[in-house]
């Protein structure tokens, strides 16, 4: 059930607020749990039993690593639970993820040679099963770390992994920083204020612009053959998914940061104005922000991090983003969209001096032109149409004319989205006030919403918002969200 | 802070409003168009431990939510007076001057060649179909294809540059206009094949074009289809050597048709506030002087939408012994005026006393979906149960 769907918006949500805000607040977990296993079942009810099984290993498995590590005696069985906490989740993300996608490769191998193929019956993915695997890894590797202690209750575990704002696509949440909020919050006017404004501009960020500007792009990459790629054609469609992908995600991201701040919670920013980052490095402190953390956390710093030598941090840089590349899917789009990133932040972290001395404006230029092409690997349907697409970008023309109608690849409100949606995501570097305007994916909203002279001004335009956001599903449906199928 | 009451009750508002509509059955604007609807999935464990249960569920509330009338005619309409578009590939598209195309006639016209029936495919279709009008004509029944144009090509300039592409020939004429309505009438006329040229009818006639084809309609007028029962008529002489009486088409200006009126079908699909139609009313057609139903030929039509007009048109003038369709060769025999249906499989005694021993077979030629299966597929089975000619 997404967020942006007419289901969620006008039943669950009401359904479930009424019941959390008027449960008394020791039965307030409770219900949020209730409420976060019909929200997963509701799409995916095979899949429940499963997840509810690996919530409760861990929760053992947690207990037993922090009472094992307490002693020099036991800190080698610690390891070793926590080796196999680890070795389980990412061997269920493997079955799960990436076996259909092996056993294709496989198959294709032998079957060059001759061999007949693998039998073998399609896995179903489980929605939100990356998310949920980077999440329960970090929190053994937290409790074996001493940086978290294991949950009093099940029940806090429980919500903890399935809490519905965050449960299917992110971000991803570090038990050690829910820990607190999970055992004492409470929702206050100002927070549930806070959260209806954010999860507004969210829904509408997701549905007014992301799925407008998805238009372009799907016509471009879904129906357009290589021959008849012109420059133009092939920068629309890779300029109008680098917006489509923002607001999809960051919408995404705002949605969940405002359902959980209309429960009480706090969760940390997803996003900061990727955009405008003047380096790949700093677009990566911007971009998905929980992964990226993540991924520093518990793959860069395990593998060595800068500890070692120079030549061994590079390459722990890249390894970093290769595997990014992977978890995003089982495709070699994906591996070569992380490969590519990664060989840029290398080379930046190699010529650090001579990319001191670019100027701001041309840094934020060539950091832009790296994302879009790069995001051309992460859409492409196949290597071969990346590299079509890239041909073309650098200006080899189509051969062929166009076969579809500018009217249909180009609606006018799909170009106005687009224009919407690069102010939105530009503008505020060189007008900072602007800043205020898109401050959805700032950490600075809860300020700007109690004390704001325009609070009413921005409450009544969340309101807005809602209805055209609603209005807009009715007439033209809504675009599946990108990362849900990660 | 007096703008939290407020806003938590404008955030209410329209979050509940659905629900609420439907608990009140609060009543909604129609909406043009809908499909047949999905219906609740049977409350059980089995079902309800199923994904499939929770997919049809969503799709029900989605079908019957509150408000969603009064929802779409709202973002229709923002779209349409901001934009002066609808929904991309959406059936009904804006043109010049406000005349509506089907989205399908646009890409047809500007179809290329590649995606377009091969000439081998083309002359298969025109063979079968010649041999079954010899082989009725021996039997002294006639079969008369009609060939039905796209609404592009009666309104080409009213298409936006946006909705046409431009052609790669020399001398600028679509690739469906060369491979399509060239191709066909040359070959039908290779093969000797007596057949309607609706579009030459349609836009040769003395006839302003809004007259035989409306700005807001898919398809042709009742006036349109009455020159083109007109001219099967006269054909249907030329095949069988029976003479028919004329066939008059006056329009009677003292009737007029409200917004149901197929003349207005893309206008009503829009599901949009505020546009008028271009003519208030839309005179009916009559037919002076003739009458002498019991006389004249059995009339059978096979084809799409654009030949319910006919068949009415057909029907109302009393000239026809009886008229059947067959919508799409779905097997269904609607009998006009009546609205009777008869459902029958192919071969069946049955669809055999439905489909045999009619007077005059027309057959739409729709050249935007030619070849269509529909056609392919009936000239296949009643051909080869036909049999032999005598």
């Amino acid at each position: 059930m997404p967020f942006s769907s007419l289901f969620f918006l006008h039943v669950f949500l009401p359904v479930f607020l009424l019941a959390y805000w008027l449960a008394p607040r020791r039965y307030a977990n409770l219900t949020a749990l209730v409420g976060s296993l019909l929200f997963y079942a509701w799409g995916a009810p095979q899949f429940l039993p499963v997840l509810c099984v690996l919530a409760l290993v861990d929760y053992q498995l947690g207990h037993a690593i922090a009472r094992w590590r307490e002693h020099e005696l036991t800190r080698g069985r610690a390891k070793a639970a926590l080796t196999a906490g680890i070795c389980m989740h990412l061997g269920m993300l493997a079955y799960f993820k990436y076996s259909n996608f092996f056993v294709g490769e496989v198959n294709r191998a032998i079957g060059r040679v001759g061999h007949a193929s693998i039998a073998w019956t399609q896995v179903v993915l489980p929605i939100g099963i990356s998310f949920i695997t980077f999440e329960e890894v970090s929190y053994l590797t937290d409790v074996y770390r001493g940086d978290a202690k294991p949950p009093a209750k099940f029940t806090h575990y429980a919500l903890f992994l399935t809490l519905f704002p965050h449960a299917i696509a992110g971000p991803i949440f570090r038990w050690k920083d829910l820990q607190s909020q999970l055992m004492d919050r409470s929702a206050s006017r100002v927070s549930i204020q806070r959260g209806f404004e954010r999860f507004a501009m969210g829904l509408g960020k997701k549905v007014l612009l992301a799925d407008s500007v998805a238009i372009i792009a799907d016509n471009c990459f879904n129906y357009l053959p290589a021959s008849q790629l012109s420059p133009g054609l092939a920068w629309s469609a890779a300029v109008a998914y680098t917006l489509q992908i923002y607001f999809d995600f960051s919408g995404y991201s705002d949605m969940a940061i405002g359902l959980g701040a209309m429960m009480g919670f706090r969760f940390k920013e997803n996003f900061r104005q990727p955009y405008l980052a003047s380096t790949l490095t700093e677009f990566w402190q911007r971009w998905h922000i929980s992964l990226s953390s993540w991924l520093r956390d518990y793959l860069y710093v395990p593998l060595g991090g800068n500890r070692r030598s120079p030549r061994r941090a590079l390459l722990n840089v890249f390894l970093v983003f290769a595997i990014s590349g992977l978890w995003h899917g089982p495709a070699w789009t994906f591996v070569a969209w992380g490969a590519f990133h990664g060989i840029v932040v290398v080379l930046e972290r190699r010529f650090v001096s001579l990319r001191a001395r670019v100027p701001a404006g041309l840094g934020h230029a060539l950091t832009l032109l790296l994302v879009v092409c790069g995001w051309v690997f992460f859409r492409a349907n196949s290597l071969g149409q990346a590299w079509a697409f890239l041909r073309a970008m650098v200006g080899f023309r189509a051969a062929e004319s166009l076969g579809i109608l500018p009217a249909f690849i180009f609606p006018r409100v799909a170009l106005l989205a687009g224009a919407v949606g690069l102010a939105v995501a530009l503008l505020p570097r060189w007008w900072p006030a602007a800043r205020m305007a898109s401050a959805a994916d700032e950490a600075n909203t809860a300020e700007l919403s109690a004390t704001s002279k325009y609070a009413a001004l921005r409450a009544g335009g969340c309101v807005v918002l809602l209805l055209a956001s609603s209005v807009h599903m009715v007439c033209s449906g809504t675009t599946p969200l990108i990362y849900f199928k990660f | 802070m007096p703008c939290f009451p407020l806003s938590w009750i404008g955030f209410g508002a329209v979050i509940l409003a659905p629900l609420f509509a439907i608990l009140c059955r609060a009543p909604d604007m129609q909406i043009f168009g809908v499909m047949p609807g999905v219906t609740w999935p049977e409350l059980s464990w089995r079902n309800v431990a199923s994904e499939h249960y929770a997919h049809t569920a969503t799709d029900v509330f989605e079908q019957h939510m509150g408000l969603r009338g009064v929802y779409t005619h709202l973002g229709n309409s923002v779209r349409y007076h901001a934009f002066g578009e609808t929904r991309p590939s959406y059936g009904p598209q804006v043109g010049q001057g406000g005349v509506l195309f089907h989205s399908e006639d646009l890409i047809f016209y500007s179809q290329k060649k590649a995606l377009l029936p091969s000439t081998n495919e083309l002359n298969e279709n025109v063979k079968t179909l010649a041999k079954l009008q010899r082989d009725l004509a021996q039997r002294g029944q006639a079969l008369v294809p009609v060939l039905t144009p796209g609404k592009a090509a009666l309104y080409p300039s009213q298409m936006k540059p946006s909705q046409r592409l431009d052609s790669a020939r020399a001398d600028g004429r679509p690739e469906s206009d060369v491979w399509v309505y060239d191709a066909l009438t040359s070959a039908l006329e290779a093969a000797g094949v007596r057949y309607v040229d609706a579009r030459a009818l349609l836009t040769r006639g003395p006839y302003p074009v809004e007259r035989v084809w409306g700005r807001e309609g898919r398809h042709w007028t009742h006036f349109g289809a009455c020159i083109v029962v007109r001219d099967v008529r006269v054909k249907y002489t030329e095949v069988t050597q029976k003479p028919l009486a004329d066939y008059p088409c006056v329009l009677d200006a003292s009737s007029s048709q409200d917004m149901l009126h197929s003349d207005y079908d893309l206008l009503r699909l829009m599901n949009v506030w505020g546009v008028p139609p271009h003519s208030a009313s839309e005179p009916n057609v009559v037919h002076p002087g003739i009458g002498a139903g019991a006389t004249g030929p059995s009339l059978f039509t096979i084809g799409t939408s654009f030949f319910e007009t006919l068949a009415w048109d057909a029907a109302y003038s009393q000239s026809f012994r009886s008229v059947q369709m067959n919508y799409y060769n779905r097997r269904i025999f609607h009998v006009f005026p009546e609205g009777e249906a008869l459902v029958a499989l192919p071969h069946s005694e049955a669809w055999r006393a439905a489909t045999h021993g009619k007077d005059l077979y027309v057959l739409d030629m729709f050249e935007v979906y030619f070849p269509g299966a529909y056609m392919k597929e009936f000239l296949t089975e009643f051909g080869a149960d036909m049999g032999p000619p005598p």
